[in-house]
């Protein structure tokens, strides 16, 4: 953006720009209209490339979506959100129990930071891209497609979302909002939220910012339906049949989340928290069984009894930042303290209610794992029109021993697969074992993190910018990274970029990113004789590399009625090294069948459009994916084609608009076991060699609202409707290695679900 | 137009050659959905007309369609030996999302994207999984599947209700035109990102080049098309294995239609569209007939509702009731005709 008004790329770590007042002073002070001026805003990224710049201009692909588009799209979580973008697509997985962004067709593969701080949780992997992150406080979402290893470090694997908070003068008052839904996608779905921003003007340089959010959601995991399962054989042992009887419906507990968080700054100092309560339950299970309600032993009915099935996930922090800029403006700190507890408490059922359990069977663990450390960012201008970025950080992080039970397992007979503990004195001729079956689930592991980045950007000319940096990050501890390629335990990281302006609004770019995913700590000391496959010590870090190209424009600027048309087209070679993969009933970087590290080749092609067309916007996004894999050749279980159709309208200037949202998804493959047999009580059984791959339908999610507001925009009400055809569809199959052996059906996705809300601005500008 | 016409005759070329040498199989890849709306909001329901939007304006249209009926089939009963008629799909919803741009005041491009829901006559789908016929024991036995499924690859996965059908990219481009009469050649092509195992797409891509030639006098218009679809067979068996029951490959597409503009703010429309059969040993001609009515409350915006039905007694794809309504939106109206 040579051109642009703001020259963003020598403005490293400023203020966030977008404040009112700023806003009002870039538009008066360079005479631009105020509605290019919010379309050079939302092109604006703040801090996914730890520097302001432009999506056009930044050194990788950058998507940036607002709360405008948050609101005006109907979006309820941000995985929603995610999937508008190319390369990326809305899954969820282990059943339903967790949401899974895809990446480029690769699971697990996003860092999540909130306001820069990294949740990244290293237990299981299993990060909030859920209902249970706000998307009220949410100012933008920076996402970063593509590794990002140099600037981020560990995790930034193939994608950052990077989630910016609205601050108290985005808020200025109260806001809330009050909402209802039902549907089976979404059933008795009830939503209120509160939002306090406020800036108290103490002295002539010294304000305190105070923002303060409340939100409680309290409703039911979608409905589903499917065959009631009677026996199956759960990981890690599944080589018995899948065993299932007639038509069951979900029938789960209700769920809550309760989330507490804020915002305190004074000068360059702002703490920030995050206190969310919750149970999350879930339809669909472990191996897609539906979770159907409690048996009447004596007639085999359902009693009405909502049964549990629950992985709750909450990401509970304290950050402290410092952020400032010295010597007129030539060098900028960032930098931040922070605690972050992860609670990953699982209480999932393996068999529903049925005569003969009648409260079924399941497992009680609550994973609650921890990382504190810090972070600082700085930048330097320096001469010859270089800009150089440093930093670094240092985190521990550590999981204490995590148990696992199983409620309501007799304590006089075995009924599990496995060596439950007796009680003492206790023998095997009469035994009594311990109540609940406790046994080991994770070993206590830990890691301490070091880690150093230098990345200098160089502009020989005002259209051509060069960007390259390095990284040093060193696991050691218990689990200190392992055969890294730094030696030992250090990994070096590296990336190189050029941007080049070529001509107006149009740029070239040119892309070379790296990253690495440290074994999580179920990977390494999960208990494999209980449920888990087993731990492996020795696993190495997963490695990411990336070839990337795009050309973006800005285009038809204020020509008739359109007032901009945004394009970009990005190819990428991206590989994938020592991926962890199931062999043997435990965890390995290595392919079985070759003795090397695993290795997957992804090409993709991601291109996207945005139409500003008077007061309506209309968008698109395309994406093509081929995946190989050393092992299993052209991976058929992720889709190779979807696209995103996106518009708001504006019916009524100022009052009333209408939004859609259409994704369409090309088919794929889903390897499962198939029900061949039928026994003589009637019940039908997938062995386990009985595999077929279905042929998953192509899915058309259509998403639909209206918004209207009055009062100049103190009161609002909107409703949406989500996946109007009720399309019944499916998720991909993210952990490949698995599935197979443990399903008999493709993991469903929520069917229709509309959510009425009302909201406003009682107090405040 | 010269460089779209030598684009044009080696796509053609391309898809001719590559059509001769795609074999026959047994499957469901059929669009039944013989309604495609125009693609850039200028024509009629169906009917593409000679005019153009001016470069770089932008237009959009919507267009909701409900079928009764529109896949009739003959289909084998449990007893394998008689045949009963049924309504495979008994009712059809189509929603075609539409997005053009003019690139040249002479040449646009335009998008389309349609989805579907629909339901099925149960007894003529069958079932995936169930008990093999036999006295019941104590030895276990081995499923079977009944139905359209009989003798398929065993699968977990029915039809589907809802889901894509196979989105249309094309190229309008006006060749001749003057107060009374235009002329136009449009190229489409659909892309297999449909449902093709729930008679939603069709197996490849499929090219569809079309003339377009329309009359102005005064408030009357009178429109042609005359096209052709160039497409990989589709052969739908019964049973599986068996004879051919109804294909679908090459066709020659037809529509004519009149339009008046009655008022400023009303107009209305005839049309018949249909295809011609030009390969498959059980393919039939299609003829539909459409009338719609229009309003146009504000400059650029167009409100339709129609209603029609299949002619072709003895097809398939007959659709005994069709009924349309649409929003589209396209700042630059002809000055004669419909719009």
């Amino acid at each position: 953006m040579s051109q642009g008004p703001l020259q963003p790329s020598y403005e490293v770590l400023l203020p966030d720009p977008e404040s009112a007042a700023e806003r009002g002073a870039a538009a008066s002070s360079t005479g631009a209209s105020e509605a290019e001026n919010e379309l050079d805003i939302a092109n604006r990224v703040l801090s996914a490339a730890k520097q302001i710049t432009t999506v056009q201009e930044a050194p990788s692909i950058v998507t940036v979506i607002t709360a405008d588009e948050i609101k005006s799209r109907g979006y309820r979580t941000i995985n929603e959100a995610l999937a508008t973008i190319p390369g990326w697509l809305n899954v969820q997985g282990v059943g339903n129990q967790l949401s899974l962004p895809l990446v480029r067709g690769t699971a697990q593969a996003a860092l999540l930071l909130r306001d820069g701080v990294s949740m990244f949780e290293p237990v299981l992997n299993a990060a909030l891209f859920n209902r249970a992150l706000p998307l009220e406080t949410i100012k933008r979402i920076e996402v970063v497609t593509g590794p990002g290893g140099v600037l981020w470090g560990a995790n930034s694997f193939l994608g950052i979302v990077n989630t910016i908070s609205r601050e108290a003068e985005d808020i200025d008052g109260v806001e809330g909002g009050l909402g209802y839904g039902d549907g089976d996608g979404s059933p008795q779905d009830g939503r209120a939220w509160a939002l306090f921003g406020k800036v108290f003007d103490f002295s002539h340089d010294r304000k305190l910012r105070v923002v303060q959010h409340l939100s409680y959601e309290n409703y039911l995991p979608s409905r589903q339906s499917g065959l009631l399962t009677l026996y199956r054989s759960p990981s890690p042992l599944p080589p018995g049949p899948n065993v299932f009887g007639g038509p069951a419906s979900s029938d789960t507990m209700r769920s809550y989340i309760l989330n507490i968080d804020g915002r305190f700054s004074y000068g360059p100092v702002t703490l920030s928290y995050s206190y969310p309560i919750a149970e999350m339950n879930n339809s669909v299970g472990f191996g897609n069984t539906i979770a159907s309600g409690l048996v009447n032993p004596a007639t085999g009915t359902l009693t009405g009894d909502s049964i549990r099935n629950s992985l709750t996930t909450l990401d509970r922090f304290l950050t402290l930042q410092y952020k400032r800029r010295f010597l007129s403006d030539r060098i900028g700190v960032d930098g931040k303290l922070y605690g972050v507890q992860f609670e990953r408490n699982l209480q999932p059922i393996t068999l529903p209610g049925s005569r003969a359990l009648p409260r079924g069977l399941g497992f009680a663990a609550n994973v609650q794992s921890y990382r504190v450390g810090g972070t600082v960012d700085g930048d330097v201008a320096l001469p010859g029109h270089n800009r150089l970025l440093f930093g670094g950080e240092a985190f521990h992080e550590w999981v204490p021993d995590v148990g696992v039970t199983f409620p309501g397992t007799p304590t006089d007979r075995q009924i599990l697969p496995l060596a439950c503990p007796l009680v003492k004195g206790s023998t095997y001729d009469k035994p009594v074992y311990l109540p609940d079956c406790p046994l080991p689930f994770i070993s206590g592991a830990n890691r301490t993190v070091l880690a150093l980045y230098l990345s200098d950007q160089f502009r020989p000319v005002p259209r051509l910018v060069f960007d390259a940096g390095v990284r040093y990050q060193a696991g050691l501890g218990l689990r200190g990274y392992q055969g890294a390629n730094g030696g030992g335990n250090g990994e070096f990281l590296g990336n190189v970029s050029v941007v080049w302006n070529f001509h107006a609004d149009l740029h070239l770019k040119a892309n070379y990113a790296t990253g690495f995913r440290p074994p999580v700590f179920n990977n390494t000391d999960s208990y494999g004789p209980a449920v888990q496959f087993s731990g492996n010590k020795n696993l190495t870090n997963e490695r990411s590399q990336a070839f990337q190209a795009e050309w973006n424009g800005r285009l038809l600027k204020n020509i008739a009625a359109i007032r901009e048309l945004q394009l970009r087209a990005d190819y990428s070679y991206t590989q994938l090294d020592s991926l962890i993969v199931i062999s043997g009933g435990s965890y390995s970087n290595i392919n079985p069948t070759t003795g090397q590290p695993t290795r997957r080749a992804i090409h993709s092609v991601e291109a996207a459009g945005r139409l500003y067309l008077k007061d309506h916007v209309i968008s698109a996004g395309y994406t093509f994916l081929h995946i190989t894999t050393d092992d299993r050749g052209l991976l058929r279980s992720i889709p190779q084609h979807w696209l995103s159709l996106g518009a708001v309208f504006s019916l009524i200037p100022g009052l009333l608009e209408a939004n859609a949202t259409l994704n369409v998804v090309g088919s794929y493959d889903d390897p499962n076991r198939f029900r061949s047999v039928v026994l003589p009580d009637g019940s039908t059984a997938a062995p386990f060699a009985d595999l077929t791959f279905d042929r998953l339908p192509p899915q058309a999610i259509l998403n639909v609202g209206l918004r209207a507001t009055f009062l100049q925009n103190r009161l609002w009400v909107s409703g949406n409707v989500y996946n109007a055809l009720n399309q019944h569809y499916y998720h991909p199959d993210v952990f490949y290695d698995l599935t197979p052996t443990l399903e008999t059906s493709p993991t469903p996705a929520p069917g229709y679900s509309f959510f009425l809300q009302v909201g406003g601005k009682p107090w405040g500008k | 137009m010269r460089p779209l016409s030598t684009v044009a005759v080696a796509l053609l070329a391309f898809v001719c050659l590559a059509c001769l040498v795609t074999p026959a199989a047994a499957d469901r890849s059929i669009d039944v959905a013989l309604l495609r709306p125009t693609g850039d909001g200028q024509g009629l329901v169906t009917l593409e007309r000679a005019q153009t939007p001016m470069r770089w304006e932008v237009g959009a249209s919507l267009l909701l369609c409900y079928a009764n009926a529109p896949l009739q089939l003959s289909l084998l009963n449990a007893d394998g030996k008689t045949h009963s008629a049924h309504n495979l799909i008994e009712d059809q919803f189509t929603l075609d999302v539409g997005l053009s741009l003019g690139l040249w005041d002479f040449l646009v491009l335009g998008a389309t994207l349609p989805v579907a829901a629909q339901s099925y006559d149960d007894q003529a789908v069958g079932q995936l999984s169930i008990p093999s016929p036999g006295a019941p024991g104590i030895t276990p036995l081995p499923t079977v599947s009944t139905g359209i499924y009989r003798n398929q690859p065993r699968e977990n996965i029915g039809l589907s209700a809802a889901g894509p059908r196979d989105p249309r990219l094309l190229l309008k481009g006006r060749l001749y035109h003057n107060d009374r009469f235009g002329l136009a050649l449009m190229l489409s092509a659909t892309f297999p990102m449909g449902n093709s195992s729930s008679f939603l797409g069709d197996k490849d891509i499929t090219v569809r080049p079309v003339l377009i030639g329309d009359l102005a006098f005064g408030r009357l218009a009178l429109l042609g098309n005359l096209g052709f679809i160039f497409r990989s067979e589709s052969d739908f068996n019964d049973p599986p294995g068996g004879p051919t029951i109804f294909s679908v490959g090459h066709e020659l597409t037809w529509a004519l239609g009149a339009s008046v503009r009655a008022t400023p703010l009303l107009g209305a429309s005839l049309e018949a569209f249909g295809t011609v059969p030009l390969v498959g040993p059980q393919s039939f001609t299609e003829a539909d007939l459409l009338g719609a009515a229009y309003v146009y409350p504000t400059s650029g915006i167009r409100i339709l509702v129609g209603v029609g039905g299949g002619l072709a007694v003895g097809s398939p794809l007959r659709d005994p009731v069709r009924v349309v309504a649409g929003l589209s939106f396209s700042p630059s109206p002809p000055k004669v005709g419909l719009r």
